[in-house]
């Protein structure tokens, strides 16, 4: 192993191999911690409900609260999977895949995101089944609506030239 | 330890083709370096994915051509393709290979180092690729199209750029 080359010199190949270790771990262990975190207020909610429960529970109580349970259960999901997305670049497909994933990613709206509305759909119909009250079905949408645009400004500020530069230079490898 | 010991490998091995695309692609040692770690990083990153479905070299090259596009610290719109008169493969380009007269040579690698400037991102990839001796097949694997695809880019980029060094040429002389 030509161990004494000029690049391996410049960067200290063993200290740097070392580092991305360290961060690989990082990740691993931030990315392990992050679903426990998650599982467990999802298991918490399940422990809450089940407790509360008894025999004179009312059925439409109890298909609310599984109705919350899953809205909140497609967030989590949700959550993992974006993370993922932006995690995990492979910088060793072909650069038009890999363009294009980057565009995909960037995009502003992916079909996936419908998940959201019916996470909050069902976490509104939980609600509304539970307190047999529609009265936060205005909030469920008005987060939703905020979400929504906060959620374009920043990707207009910080995602669209990326997407612009990802689509103009798939064209140009495509025309 | 086998990732780390594969990835000493992998970076002996080919030490030579990362340090020419990163020097394709920044004029200054610095910034040579700094995009030499991140093409390391990614083939750190990305050393899980090898399944051997197409040669190493080509992996890296795939590697450190998509870092080159991505490269966080520099605005690639405006990114330059630095080449050396010594070169390998660059008399592929010049209109005539057999030109002799010192001035008119120098003049041409004048020419031909704005004009590469000039090309568009891909446009300059193809060509480094090029420069760096891969086949039309090995180009297309990295860039992820078809190998007539590739020959026809090349010959249009090719052709620009001889129709601008014969344009030099005369008027040199």
């Amino acid at each position: 192993m030509k161990q004494n080359s000029e690049l391996m010199d410049s960067v200290n190949l063993n200290e740097f191999t070392n580092r991305l270790k360290k961060q690989d771990n990082r990740y691993a262990r931030l990315y392990k911690r992050e679903r426990i975190i998650m599982l467990f207020l999802l298991s918490l909610y399940l422990l809450i409900m089940l407790v509360d429960f008894d025999d004179k529970t009312p059925i439409v109580d109890i298909i609310g609260s599984i109705c919350k349970l899953f809205g909140l259960l497609i967030f989590v999901l949700l959550i993992m999977n974006f993370y993922k997305d932006f995690k995990f670049v492979d910088y060793s497909q072909s650069t038009l895949v890999m363009l294009k994933k980057a565009a995909y990613r960037y995009q502003p709206f992916k079909l996936k995101a419908l998940w959201v509305l019916f996470g909050a759909f069902l976490l509104a119909v939980g609600d509304y089944l539970v307190s047999s009250s529609v009265r936060m079905f205005p909030l469920y949408l008005g987060v939703i609506v905020l979400c929504v645009i906060i959620g374009l400004i920043i990707w207009w500020i910080r995602y669209k030239p990326l997407f612009d530069e990802a689509m103009k230079l798939i064209c140009e490898i495509e025309g | 330890m086998k990732k780390e010991d594969d990835f000493n490998r992998i970076v002996a091995d080919n030490e030579g083709r990362i340090k020419r695309i990163c020097g394709y692609y920044n004029s200054n040692e610095h910034d040579q370096k700094d995009m030499c770690q991140e093409v390391l990083i990614n083939i750190w990153k990305s050393l899980d994915n090898f399944r051997g479905d197409s040669a190493m070299s080509t992996w890296i090259y795939r590697i450190a051509v998509n870092t080159a596009l991505t490269y966080t610290g520099k605005a690639y719109k405006h990114m330059k393709l630095m080449v050396n008169a010594d070169t390998q493969n660059l008399s592929s380009v010049y209109a005539d290979e057999g030109v002799e007269d010192k001035q008119l040579k120098d003049k041409q690698f004048e020419i031909l180092q704005n004009e590469l400037n000039m090309l568009s991102v891909i446009d300059k990839t193809l060509i480094s690729l090029m420069l760096e001796g891969l086949t039309m097949k090995e180009i297309a694997d990295v860039i992820g199209i078809t190998e007539p695809n590739v020959k026809v880019k090349i010959h249009r980029i090719k052709t620009q750029l001889q129709s601008k060094l014969i344009g030099g040429r005369n008027e040199t002389k």
